[in-house]
Parts: C-alpha cells; structure tokens; sequence
C-alpha cells in the first residue's frame, strides 16, 4: 500500500515545490548537508540542489518531472546535464576550482533505454576526460528510498488515513483547512507520544515534510500559491512546537525548518511572478467574483507585504520589492476587514506602508480597523458584527450574504458583541505613535468591549493550531485610561514575553500570525514594532 | 450545552446514508438549540462567547474584579428507539429532542440561579424578605441595590424579573401601583434619579485622561 502511496504522489509531483522539499529532506535524512536548493534563476547552473554526502564528497543533483524521457527530450535538456557535470560548485563551503562532485540526475519518472544507453556512453568518455560521471535516480529508486525512510510514518490508523486522503482529495483552489491540516501533521509527528528518542523525533519531523508536500499538492497543481505558503508555513510551525517541547538540539531540526520556509519562499516567488504586469486579480466566475475580490485582495495583500518584511528582517533586498509596491498602491483601496482574521494582513500593510515613508497613510488604516472593532462589536451595532480570528475566512463571508448557516457551522450561535482578540494590540499600536487625539475620540467606544487574549500552555503550544491546555483571559481597558500610563504601557520591552523560537526568528514572527491570526496578542505585535522600527 | 451522540457499539456493515444523516443531525441539533432557548429565555439572554481551544481562563466583571471561569458540562441523555419502530418519524424524532431541551433548559437554569446567587452572596447584595409576600416596596428596595443602565434618551433599561408562575397575578398588580400610586411614583423616581447620577458618573470614566 505505502509504495503506491508514495508512486502516486511522486508520478503527480511537480519539480518545483512538488518533490524537490520531499527529495532535499531525504538527502538530509540520509546524512547529506543540504548546502542550497535552487531559487531556479539563470545562476542555477544546472543544480537544483547541492550537498555534502557523508563521506565529504560535493554533490549537485539536476530535478525534473517528466514521466518518460525520449531522446528527443533528453537533447532539449543537454544544456542543464552539461552545466551539472561540467560547471564546477559555486558555493563557499565547497572549493569551487575543482571538479570533484558528483552529478545526478533525478526524474520522477523514467528514462527510454536509448537515454540510458547515450548516458552509458557519455560517462565513459567523461571518465577518460577526467569530468564527474552522471549518476541517474528514477522513479523506482525514489519509492525504495521514501519508502525506506518514511514508509512507516503513514498514518496507519484508519481515522488518520482517511484524514490524509481527504486533505489530499481537496479541491485545490480552496483555502487550506487549517485545523484539519495541523490535526494531520500532528499525527504524523507522534506529536503526543510519551519520552520519544530524539532520533526517532528527527525522523518524524523528516517524514513529516514528505507527507506536507503530498497533502499540499493539490493546492500547488491549482497554482494556489497563498494555500501553499500557509501549508508549509504550518508545517515550520509545527516542527518548531515538537523541537521545543522535546528540547531538540538545533542541529536534528534546523534542517527541516529551513526547508519549510524554503517551500514557502518558492511559493510566494511562484505568486509574484504570476502576479507580474497584472493590475486585475478577478478569478474564476465574473458573476460572483466581485462579492469575494476585497477578501482575496486582502489576502494577497497581507502575504505580499509580509514576505517583503520577511526579507527586510533578514537584511535581504526582495527581488520584488518593485511588484510588491506597485500591488500595494494597485491594490489598497480593496482592503477589506471581514473579521478578526485580517488584522495581522492590516498590520502588514501599515508596517509596510510606514517602512515606505507613508506613516499618516499607515496609522489611518490600523486607526480605521480600531474604529470597526470598537464600533461593530459595540452595543449599539444591532447589524453584523466582525467574528473572531478563529473562523476561517469563507466561513466568514457567509455571515454576509444571505446563504444560510442554520446548523452547518458554529458561526451563526457565537456572539462577538463585546470582545475583540485585537482590540488591545491595536490601541497599543497607536500609542506608541503618540496617537492620542484619536484615541481619545474613540476611548468611549473602545471601553465598551473586553480586550480578550488566549494564553497557550505549555508554551509550545502557541506553535499549534490548538493548544488544549491554555486558557482565555477577558479585561475591560481601563474606565478611565491614563495617557501616560498607556504610552508606558505599549512602550514596554517584549521580547520575554515571546516564544523563545519566535523572538530568534522575527522574520518568521510576521508570516507566522498571518496564518495563526489568533495568536496575535499585544506582546507579539509589540515585539514586531520593537524590531521593525530597529532595522 | 451538549446534545452527544454516544458511540452505537454495533458495527457498520450495511448502508448508513451518511449525508442524509449528516443533515438530518445537524437539524435536530439545531431545533435542539432553538427549543432550549424557549424553555430558558433567561439563558438564551447570556451570550455566548465561545472558546475555541484550551480550558476555561477569566474574566473582569463590572467593579473590576477578575473572576475565575470554571466551565461545567452540561449532558442530557437522548434514548433513541434501539430498533426502529414502524412509526418512528421525523415528528417523533421532534418530539424526542423537545423531551431533551426540556431538560436541558431546567438544568441550564438551575445552574444559571446558583452561579447569579453566589455571586449576589459574594458581594452582599442579597435581600431578605423574611417570608413576607412580593410587594412594590419590596421591589423598590431590590432596584435600590443593583446597577442600572439607561438609554441615550436617559430611559432606564429595567432589569428582569424572575418569580414563581403562581404570583404573576400578584407581581402584575404590584407592579401597576409603583405606576399609579403617588407615594411609589416618587420614591421610583428618587431611586432612578440616584441610578442616573450613578450611570452617568460610570460612563464620564470611559475616556482617556493625562
């Protein structure tokens, strides 16, 4: 059963984002150092992926998805195979004047017997000439190897199985269903397994990538790049809860995360060069894509400008800076608050907007949202009122038209009036901006409604969808509040009260709440302010 | 509130019209909600803030004071027909969900008036009638003690009143004279004046001071 699992999802793989996250955390698994996985730009030199094998040797291995490869198919690639074998390794940890590596060649399918007989011959004279010898991995050997590997990390149990063929059947053009998708990974994790050996937890993690990549790959065959980011970012997220709650050392995990966060950056270069010269994102029927694109552009909006601190965070300049500041212009006026949910996107365009010389325009889109929260969540709103992050945004745009809910979801029995998970973070926010007339404009309004924050426990569990230990705190903001106390307050220094995994990566801080919106908490947002204002 | 399905031993082997009783279940348990909401309109009243993960936290109440919550499970049992009877029809599956909101809505209740009385007991504002019968004065006095809100037009939003069935004849009437009765119309209006002052210091607090 678990090799026509693994054949399956492999003969269905795409190179980029379909196998080659799976293929570089084999290597890993199997004792390489996993030195770069290619951004596929003209420096790529034929090498998708370069590592040190156990015994010391380079290797650069050449990826593709193509089921058979003909003659006429293996000439088109002639060019790649020469740059492989040919161009040395351009990377500091190798010495890059020699030609030592070893070369190889991966499909996902199969070679004629013509290519294997031509590359036969090719390495014979390669051999004489003193050049690497091209090594073939083809679909067979790449079952055996998962299989070896990952095999018994399938979900066995019937329950669990059928979860990850569901998640595998979704339509891909969907939202990635979070709750599921973590359930999912933490079964494959043994995320609640008793004083596991730390070997058998690193295999897990490993495992644990192959089977995101299967899950995730309808979401990849639609181009469905936001789905994908969010996978994959969960996926870091959740190697990041079983490394702390283990104690892992950094060096049995570290690997895997980088390889998440990899998957991610590939998607989200996917998307923004989709998105290039594009000035409409109307998808699909025109008839109701008109009651859905401020959603979406609120969606792409947030991401885009995340990956743009994420790059920021990292001293890295984006190769999209210019795409992403042109979407943002574009695309702003689309902004749409449809519920809690969408708060760490307008966070993200302030911080961006604010980070291009725009602070008035970036204090008046969070003052705009403070406003909403303190409004429509009020007591005297007898209309719709903003949902709480928990609920995932189709879930949500359903309370506005006029579809019915009765008993398909818990939506329709909850009441928002008078809590808000974001309410504080904001208020804060906008005190260190000094923002105090219009805080004092909308003071009244804010006092009406109960700051309301989720304390994961353990502290691991913040990494989690659910954490089914911690516990929910309401507080009234203060009747009256003092300014001074306020300003003192939100200025207050953060970083012990952030996760230690996240305070160490604030460049994943961001990506992390857009995907977890109901993690975000006066702490993590302060945190940001801190080190965003700091770079 | 919990309508649980307890887990049919029997195991599966014939066809079970999974969709049919998906929709089905979910209707149930919807007019389950609706028909609870009926028999307890003082519950149905609360909202409902649901948590979605962890277990119970706290809250601020009115005066400041944080309050631990401690969720309680609430269960009623549902005895569905073992063997289907030739007459076992949607409207006696109504009929069954009715028997079980009924239930349900006693024991929400009761839990409702415990957790209101010991919360009055914490604070000390309860009030002894000492076995005499409900009064307007005896009103009067209970409005005296608790919070009151007013609407923009400064008109009270007067608060619910829970008596046994059998005096509702008696509280109509008692009722009616703090209406008509001068006596009482002034001692309501002095008692309304003082809630007043006291709503409006309250909400002269909700701004932003040095």
């Amino acid at each position: 059963m678990i090799e026509r699992v693994v054949e399956n999802w492999l003969t269905n793989a795409g190179e980029r984002g379909g196998y080659e996250i799976a293929f570089a955390q084999l290597l890993s698994f199997q004792g390489h150092r996993v030195l770069h996985k290619s951004s596929h730009g003209p420096m790529e030199q034929g090498k998708d992926i370069i590592t040190i094998a156990p015994d010391g040797v380079p290797c650069a291995y050449q990826l593709k998805a193509e089921h058979d490869i003909s003659l006429t198919k293996w000439r088109k690639l002639k060019d790649e195979i020469d740059e492989l074998i040919e161009i040395p390794i351009q990377h500091p940890a190798v010495s890059n004047d020699l030609l030592n590596h070893r070369a190889y060649f991966v499909n996902n399918g199969y070679l004629k017997d013509t290519v294997r007989r031509l590359i036969q011959d090719r390495n014979r004279v390669a051999k004489q000439r003193g050049l690497p010898e091209l090594n073939v991995i083809q679909l067979g050997d790449l079952v055996k190897d998962f299989v070896e590997v990952h095999g018994r990390f399938l979900p066995t149990e019937p329950r669990d199985f059928k979860r990850f063929l569901e998640l595998y059947a979704r339509n891909g053009y969907e939202l990635l269903p979070a709750g599921e998708f973590s359930v999912f990974l933490l079964s494959i994790l043994h995320f609640y397994e008793k004083q596991p050996k730390k070997s058998e937890v690193t295999r897990a993690i490993a495992s644990t990538l192959i089977f995101a990549s299967y899950v995730l790959s309808p979401y990849q065959e639609s181009q469905n790049s936001l789905a994908v980011i969010a996978g994959w970012i969960m996926t870091a997220a959740h190697v990041l809860a079983l490394a702390s709650k283990v104690r892992l050392p950094r060096k049995m995990w570290k690997t895997s995360f980088d390889l998440c966060m990899n998957g991610a950056d590939e998607a989200f270069k996917h998307l923004l060069v989709g998105l290039k010269g594009q000035a409409d994102f109307r998808q699909g029927d025109p008839l109701t894509d008109g009651l859905i694109y401020r959603a979406r552009a609120t969606l792409l909006l947030g991401y885009m400008t995340a990956y743009e601190h994420y790059h920021h965070l990292r001293n890295e300049q984006s190769e999209f800076h210019e795409e992403i500041s042109a979407l943002v212009e574009q695309q702003k006026k689309y902004l749409l608050f449809s519920s809690e949910a969408a708060t760490p996107a307008f966070l993200s365009v302030a911080w961006y907007l604010e980070r291009h010389n725009k602070q008035l325009e970036a204090e008046g889109i969070v003052l705009s949202i403070t406003e909403a929260i303190a409004k429509l969540n009020g007591p005297d709103n007898k209309g719709v009122r903003l949902a709480d992050p928990y609920h995932p945004l189709d879930e949500v745009l359903r309370m506005y038209f006029p579809l019915g809910q009765d008993g398909l979801n818990d939506i329709d029995q909850e009441d928002f009036e008078g809590h808000s998970y974001s309410l504080q973070s904001l208020t804060e926010w906008l005190a260190r901006r000094l923002r105090r007339q219009s805080l004092a404009r909308l003071w009244e309004d804010i006092t009406h409604v109960c700051y309301s924050e989720f304390v994961p426990d353990p502290r691991w569990s913040t990494y989690l969808w659910y954490s089914p230990k911690g516990e929910l705190h309401h507080r009234f903001p203060a009747r009256p509040e003092s300014w001074s106390e306020l300003v003192k307050r939100s200025k207050a220094a953060r970083s012990a009260h952030v996760p230690s995994m996240l305070r160490e990566r604030p460049d994943f801080l961001l990506l992390f709440l857009l995907v977890y919106p109901h993690r975000l908490n006066p702490n993590l947002v302060g945190f940001l302010d801190e080190v965003l204002a700091g770079t | 509130m919990s309508l649980r399905r307890r887990e049919i031993l029997v195991k599966k082997m014939l066809p079970d019209f999974p969709k049919l009783r998906i929709e089905l279940n979910r209707k149930l348990r919807s007019d389950f909600e609706k028909q609870t909401h009926i028999r307890a309109p003082l519950v149905a009243e609360i909202k409902v803030v649901a948590q979605h993960e962890g277990k119970g936290g706290s809250y601020e109440a009115e005066d400041g004071q944080v309050k631990r919550i401690e969720p309680q499970h609430v269960r009623v049992p549902v005895e569905a027909p073992v063997v289907s009877e030739p007459s076992f029809m949607y409207e006696e599956a109504l009929k069954m969900i009715h028997k079980a909101a009924e239930e349900m809505a006693r024991k929400q209740t009761k839990i409702l008036f415990e957790t209101v009385h010991a919360a009055v007991e914490e604070v000390g504002n309860s009030l002894d009638a000492e076995g005499q019968p409900i009064s307007a004065e005896l009103i009067l006095k209970m409005w005296e003690k608790i919070h009151f809100d007013f609407d923009k037009l400064g008109k009270p939003k007067m608060p619910t009143l829970v008596f046994n069935p059998i005096q509702s004849e008696r509280v109509k009437k008692e009722l009616e004279r703090i209406h008509t009765e001068p006596q009482l119309i002034k001692r309501r209006k002095e008692i309304m004046n003082v809630k007043l002052v006291d709503f409006y210091d309250r909400e002269s607090r909700r701004k932003l001071v040095d």
